[in-house]
């Protein structure tokens, strides 16, 4: 074993938080000399990028974490888009008529989130039907009821009084750390977390072992719902307003969230994925930004999108063939220490 | 035995729960701006009108491209305005994304047996075709240039466009320009195209009149065309024979890159006027906001808008420096754009699309629509209730729909709707509305 080798298997936590800390740092190196040489400015230029990367990346993280709810057990939610449309569209106008400011936004729509969820969730262990056929089905009911409410208008918080404090850099922080510690705890330390990791492992299983497998989904679901609503409040904090769709658009929500979420499972091998996906969300916005700064050079915002689903791409790629990587490698190491034993008997004998 | 009870009450509960979400997004401004109310309400309405509705009804399709403020003051104004007076029946589409889904729309407007279609997404000759087979009169918002086939095609139920008026919008905002921007133009421009490349109409006739504003004031030879320049999908930087630094920036708002790419232009510190083909000043708000604080700088904005209450807040909330968070503002006046399309349209529904629709060479009219231009929130206080859907006070009453209508004036000619149409600005609606 080399000094490595050796060094790597005494540290390995340290090693573990080296490599997730590395992947976004990477990523944002890469953005840093590809933006100044191109386009003559840093991607984190000044004091407006960073509050955009935070507002961003708690928006990010907590729609990744809501899809990471489910999407692990098997259960690909499609509606978890139309949940965040309704949830903060109710539950934000509701507050907003109450005069709660900011802070009632977060928590009526992280409440009517957790309804929205917990609806799909009772739908599904009561139908059985398949979660994205359901999915889809409750995306198209969610996205028309959000979408008659309000005369069409959807949430708007523009010069609302006190929605500044979700722009708030502080404010930001405390939520980001408050769902880091519920999410961990939930998924790693509570009886919830350890019935989902058996149900994970085999559902069968876990049911013949008399975990009660239909609560842990019905609890997946309404999780997921709050956390989607809290990624659709500060994105709609930073766009000012959330306009209702139609015909399944809510979709692309989701699917624009895998990215982080895929660079987050894939990190959460070596740290918890709670982190991980932190990690990975970080990855995704520090691209997004960087990317942004190409505008300065003309790239549209159609390039911009094609390049970081390229990048994506990429990347399903690579995981989808780590273990075929993984194997050449570790032929490598059969071959070239079978070439070295062939050659130290071959020495002994020529002695 | 005990579960089911359980499972059967968290059925019940939860049900009852979604019945009332919906039914609470189901109630609104709607029924709390009733047909009756609505007609009386407006100032220029019944009251100066005799009041008899027609015995015909007929059935309107209208198809829409957005949803937001305007879009939902023109469905109140067909529905709780036009409807109930002039005994029609209108179908809403939802956001049509492409001329696919409007002929979908079409399509199914025919099954159910509509007879006029306002189209406010394409203005196309595969459109027209389409009525023109089902005996559909076709009405297009927007202006003629940008659809060709449908100008030189023989579309005979084609009664014409309601477009804006693009020299006074360029007008609108050269005078704008003038009284804010510098004399040497240093201070660079960034104009959002919003959806011109995609053909949004509304989007390519506000863009082309910003760019023919700046050419005015400027006296600027641009070296491509205007129609090109709107066209590009690109982030382009419009070259000029004086150097000005005008950037097109094109993009839907509700795409993840759209707000990042405005703050990193904005951030290079190279614009200090930031105009916008779409309604979007509240969308990029805080964007603005933040770069005007971080760099200790002034941007000016000027959008379309409609009004609303979101105007309103835009002219009340100040900026880093004090000033609106919005400084100018074109709005249409929604009302009469849509009771012109909807004159035109009835007019050839009562047999007149010859007399009513066709220019001196015979072809399908041009008729055109004033923009309001709103500069301060003193200026907006003067336009305080109109086009109020919530209390049906309409800057195109009874009497100034009637003006326009075949049915009470016979003679009336397209260059009459014109002229009634060009007649509207700020101190004629005031004295309209009393």
């Amino acid at each position: 074993m080399s000094k490595w080798q050796n060094f790597n298997k005494r540290h390995i936590l340290l090693m573990h938080a080296a490599f997730t800390i590395a992947v976004p740092l990477v990523v944002w190196m890469v953005m840093n000399v590809l933006d100044t040489l191109v386009c003559g400015v840093s991607t984190m230029n000044s004091i407006v990028d960073w509050t955009t990367l935070m507002r961003n990346l708690v928006s990010s993280f907590c729609f990744a974490l809501g899809l990471n709810c489910n999407l692990p057990v098997g259960r690909m939610d499609t509606s978890t888009g139309s949940q965040m449309y309704l949830a903060c569209i109710l539950g934000g106008n509701i507050a907003l008529s109450l005069n709660l400011g900011g802070v009632g936004v977060l928590l009526f729509s992280m409440l009517l989130g957790m309804m929205a969820g917990g609806f799909t969730g009772f739908l599904f262990i009561n139908l059985r039907i398949l979660p994205m056929v359901l999915g889809l089905g409750i995306s198209l009911v969610y996205e028309c009821i959000s979408f008659s409410m309000y005369d069409q208008q959807g949430l708007n918080l523009f010069g609302k009084p006190g929605v500044e404090i979700l722009s708030n850099k502080v404010f930001i922080i405390v939520v980001t750390l408050l769902i880091m510690a519920v999410m961990t705890y939930l998924f790693q330390y509570s009886s919830f977390g350890y019935n989902r990791r058996a149900i994970q492992g085999n559902q069968k299983l876990a049911n013949d072992a008399g975990i009660n497998i239909y609560r842990n989904a019905l609890l997946c679901y309404v999780a997921a719902g709050a956390l989607v609503a809290i990624a659709g409040v500060f994105d709609t904090a930073y766009k000012s307003s959330l306009v209702p769709v139609l015909g399944m658009s809510s979709n692309s929500t989701v699917f624009t969230n895998m990215f982080p979420m895929a660079v987050g499972v894939w990190l959460a091998k070596k740290t918890n994925p709670v982190i991980g996906i932190l990690a990975g969300s970080l990855s995704v916005q520090f691209l997004v930004l960087g990317l942004a700064k190409f505008t300065n050079v003309g790239m549209s915002n159609y390039m911009q999108t094609c390049v970081k689903y390229s990048v994506w791409l990429v990347f399903m790629i690579y995981r989808m063939n780590e273990d075929k990587i993984q194997l050449a490698k570790d032929k490598r190491v059969r071959v070239a220490l079978a070439k070295a034993t062939r050659a130290k008997r071959a020495a002994v004998a020529a002695a | 035995m005990r579960k089911n009870i359980w499972k059967r009450t968290a059925t019940l509960f939860l049900a009852g729960v979604m019945a009332v979400i919906s039914l609470s997004g189901c109630g609104g401004a709607s029924s709390s701006a009733p047909a009756a109310a609505a007609a009386s309400g407006s100032t220029t309405s019944a009251a100066s009108s005799e009041t008899t509705v027609p015995t015909k009804q007929f059935v309107i399709g209208v198809a829409e491209a957005q949803a937001n403020d305007e879009v939902t003051t023109r469905r109140a104004y067909y529905e709780d305005f036009i409807a109930p007076n002039y005994n029609v029946k209108f179908i809403f589409s939802e956001v049509l994304k492409d001329d696919a889904a409007v002929k979908t729309f079409i399509e199914n407007c025919i099954d159910s047996g509509a007879d006029a279609i306002i189209d406010f997404k394409s203005n196309s000759a595969q459109m027209a075709r389409m009525c023109e087979e089902n005996g559909v009169i076709y009405t297009v918002q927007g202006i003629p240039d940008m659809s060709p086939e449908l100008e030189d095609g023989n579309f005979p139920l084609h009664t014409g466009w309601v477009g804006a008026d693009n020299a006074q919008v360029g007008n609108l905002f050269r005078d704008w320009l003038e009284a804010n921007a510098s004399a040497d133009g240093k201070e660079g421009f960034l104009i959002s195209t919003s959806l011109a490349p995609q053909g949004n109409v509304q989007h390519v006739q506000v863009s082309r009149s910003i760019l023919e504003g700046l050419q005015e004031k400027y006296g600027l030879t641009y070296e491509k065309s205007i129609e090109d320049l709107v066209a590009s999908s690109e982030t382009t930087n419009v070259a000029n024979d004086k150097g000005i630094l005008i950037t097109l920036y094109p993009g839907s708002p509700n795409k993840e890159t759209w707000l990042p790419g405005i703050s990193s232009l904005l951030q290079t510190g190279k614009y200090a006027m930031f105009l916008s083909s779409g309604q979007t000043y509240n969308q990029s708000a805080t964007a603005v906001k933040e770069v005007e604080q971080a760099f200790n700088i002034d941007i000016k904005v000027a959008s379309i808008a409609a009004f609303s209450t979101t105007l309103t807040t835009a002219f009340n909330t100040k900026d880093a420096n004090g000033n609106p968070s919005v400084d100018m503002v074109t709005v249409k006046p929604s009302s009469a754009l849509n009771a012109c399309l909807f004159a035109v349209t009835y007019n050839a529904l009562n047999g007149a699309i010859e007399t009513t629709c066709r220019d001196a060479d015979g072809k399908p009219a041009n008729f055109r629509f004033q923009m309001i231009s709103i500069t301060s929130p003193e200026e907006l206080a003067k336009t305080e209730g109109w086009d109020n859907k919530d209390t049906g006070t309409w800057i195109a009453g009874k009497e100034f729909v009637d003006s326009m209508l075949v049915t009470k004036h016979p003679d009336i000619t397209p260059e009459d709707i014109n002229k009634i149409m060009a007649g509207l600005n700020v101190d004629s609606i005031s004295a309209m509305m009393g």
